[in-house]
């Protein structure tokens, strides 16, 4: 009778061990795997922190690789005819290589950093913060740095949007650069209407002579107001600044003389033979001066959903701009410039544009020059551009294009007709862009 | 010296058209009946049984339906990668810019359900309702114990999304009128995660679309304090009342057509609202 209740008791004993045993090693592993959890758990936290960061600030930009093929070797690349220089018209070049970094730790504050690597310089286009502030669904917004001039339609629209290879003429020389120091106060109301008011140094940041510094005390004033009702947008801008302008040495007058060479020899007077100089008039040395440096801008542009291949769009502007200059009469030269934009979606894959660009860059004055060589220039110192463009969207980030510029200096004051020693200076240009948003 | 006249350039240019043109024409041929969908997360379920049902009645037509929150669809639209873009957001101004300078278009908004953005709670949570201005409190930081509410004491912990999210712009906007989320509020991927983490920890606090409040319990919501509180519910969405009432879009580029017009129609119809209430969500008509 022992034995089987020794047996029973060992049996029972051992059964009761082996329970705890797999109890306490599945409690062990329990407690070693909620550990892991919560380790796994504390660096997804940290790393979520982490990401969180990261996720603010963001980087953005384009590149634009382009082949240019200019008709005569006297069309510069990328700025127009300039009779000076014998450039090379024939290139393949980087127009763009810009990479921005922007920083947004909340929605109150931004900073934004914004790099060119284009042709042979690296320089910085925009550096500036932005602070933000929202009140009953009007949003504030306060810029200081280097940044967009807040005038007009074309200047803030990037170049990785627009359909030409350039912007148009009027705006390149009455805003070079597109960029200046200073601080701008943008409001934005509910829906239609915003306004931008700024205070800048004038000079922008491609003035080789003042660099960085503005030599005049008075800093130029800003302002634009801008509307969108959906369909169509429309704004307009002011800008009221002054220009330093260096004084210069006084001139002696000169007389007007006549020298003839006789090249045949015949003792007679033969046409080509007599070279005439005019006289020079004597000039009092100028004072430096500060003077007024006004810029008047309207755009407007209006989009359209009536073809089935895709949206067609509008775009118009005009830019007036009075500056001095120290001519044979020192004066106020006011010169003038618009375009029409007409930019057609085929698909989602295709686009076309079409663009008329005018720029006269000295209106009153072409007739008050006394020497009739240089008179003969500025009455015929306008420019018309017709522009055709072609995109092909590779993919969300790659565009391809192919643009022609048909350039024409203008008969005297017109705006279509083409002066007849226009050269043949027309453009044709291919490039590649990839653009991260 | 090799001289290039400008026929060279030229016909460069007509071989680069032709070539990419023949390209794009063969890959639209494959793709003729395929429709694609992105964007809002709080939609993205609801996109999923409305392409389900569409392709049920038309076997030849493709939809395809992805998420990643209305920021990525519009974003998407705006890019050309996707037909139609799903948003529990209006589209703004800045985005409306990118569209006309990308496609000349100012896009066409189609509301296509209501929602009533839902505040959920653990069930285990003595709280059954909130005004806004307290809700705002919770998630601007002020407010930081279930006391101050009428709950336990204690701490309260706050779950929002992500930023490219329909649903945090129109909290951000409608809630906490523009200002700040909290640093404290955890942020998460997506309304399920939300749900999710909320049915776990008792003194959880979340938000995003009623369809997806399961296992957790429904916040009523008060305009202010003298306010009644609505739940959000049928009557209460439609009739206005609940105070986070909304509209859920699609986007399309231009005026729908093709394939894309079908669906609409569909999606609009008797049926395709059907499928918005089956969903979870409140239909427009």
């Amino acid at each position: 009778m022992a034995f089987p209740l020794i047996a029973a008791f060992i049996v029972v004993f051992s059964q009761v061990s082996w329970g705890d045993t797999v109890e306490d090693s599945l409690r062990a592993a329990q407690a070693e795997m909620k550990d892991q959890v919560d380790g796994i758990n504390e660096n997804m936290a940290i790393m979520s922190t982490e990401i969180a960061l990261l996720k603010r600030l963001k980087v953005s930009g384009y590149l634009q690789a382009r082949y240019e093929y200019n008709d005569t070797s006297k069309s510069g690349v990328a700025g127009g005819y300039d009779a000076t220089k014998n450039l090379n018209a024939n290139n393949y070049y980087i127009r763009r290589g810009r990479i921005k970094f922007t920083f947004e730790p909340n929605v109150s504050s931004k900073y934004v950093i914004y790099f060119d690597a284009s042709k042979n310089t690296i320089s910085m286009k925009e550096a500036y913060l932005e602070l933000n502030k929202t009140h009953r669904e009007h949003n504030f917004k306060l810029t200081a740095g280097q940044f967009n001039y807040p005038f007009g339609y074309e200047i803030e629209y990037s170049s990785s949007k627009r359909d030409f290879p350039e912007r148009s003429l009027a705006e390149n020389r009455l805003f070079r650069g597109e960029r200046d120091r200073g601080i701008n106060l943008t409001w934005t109301a509910p829906r239609i209407i915003s306004a931008n008011l700024g205070f800048v140094q004038g000079y922008g940041i491609e003035n080789s002579t003042f660099t960085w510094f503005d030599p005049t005390k008075q800093k130029d004033f800003i302002g634009r107001v801008k509307t969108s009702f959906g369909m169509i947008d429309a704004g307009i801008s002011g800008y009221w600044g002054e220009t330093y302008t260096p004084g210069s040495a006084p001139v002696a007058a000169v007389p007007g003389s006549s020298k003839w060479f006789d090249s045949n020899g015949n003792g007679a007077i033969d046409a080509g033979e007599v070279t005439t100089t005019p006289p020079v008039a004597a000039k009092a040395a100028g004072l430096a001066v500060n003077t007024d440096k006004i810029r008047y801008g309207i755009d407007a542009q209006a989009y359209f959903d009536i073809l089935a291949i895709g949206g067609t769009a509008l775009r118009g502007e005009f830019f007036y701009g009075e500056d001095y200059q120290r001519t044979a009469v020192d004066m106020i030269g006011t010169s003038k410039g618009w375009y029409l934009w007409l930019s057609q979606s085929l698909g989602t894959n295709f686009g076309a544009a079409l663009r008329y660009d005018f720029f006269d860059p000295n209106i009153h004055n072409d007739y008050t020059e006394a020497d009739p060589a240089k008179r003969a220039v500025l009455i015929n110192d306008a420019t018309g551009t017709t522009s055709l463009a072609f995109h092909y969207f590779w993919d969300a980030n790659v565009r391809i294009t192919a643009a022609y510029d048909i350039f024409k200096t203008l008969e005297d004051g017109s705006m279509f007709s083409k002066y007849e020693g226009d050269l043949d200076d027309n453009r044709f240009t291919l490039q590649f862009q990839f653009a991260i948003d | 010296m090799i001289r290039v006249n400008t026929k060279l350039p030229m016909l460069f240019l007509a071989f680069v058209v032709c070539g990419f043109g023949l390209v794009s024409s063969a890959s639209r041929l494959t793709a003729a009946e395929r429709v694609t969908v992105k964007g809002s997360d709080t939609m993205v379920l609801l996109g999923q049984r409305w392409a389900e049902s569409y392709m049920a009645k038309n076997p030849e037509a493709v939809i395809q339906v992805t998420g990643g929150g209305s920021g990525v669809g519009i974003a998407a639209l705006i890019n050309g990668t996707t037909d139609i873009c799903q948003a529990s957001r209006p589209i703004k101004p800045k985005e409306t810019q990118s569209l006309k300078a990308r496609f000349n278009a100012t896009g066409v908004e189609i509301p296509v359900a209501r929602d009533g953005l839902t505040v959920y709670f653990n069930e285990a949570n003595q709280v059954s309702e909130l005004t806004m201005q307290q809700l705002a409190g919770i998630y601007s930081g002020e407010i930081l114990n279930w006391k101050e509410v009428g709950g336990d004491d204690a701490k309260i912990i706050v779950y929002g999304r992500e930023n490219s999210s329909g649903t945090y712009v129109y909290f951000k906007d409608v809630v906490l009128k523009g200002e700040d989320f909290a640093a404290q509020v955890q942020t998460l991927p997506g309304t399920a995660a939300i749900v999710n983490a909320i049915a776990k920890d008792k003194n959880g606090i979340g938000y995003g679309g009623a369809a997806y409040a399961k296992g957790v319990k429904f916040c009523k919501m008060k305009a202010d304090a003298q306010a009644e509180a609505f739940a959000p519910d049928l009557e209460h969405v439609k009739s206005g009342v609940y105070p986070l009432s909304r509209y859920l879009f699609w986007y399309v580029r231009t005026k729908p057509s093709g394939e894309i017009k079908k669906f609409l129609d569909f999606v609009l119809s008797d049926d395709g609202q059907k499928v918005v209430t089956e969903v979870g969500y409140f239909p427009v008509k």
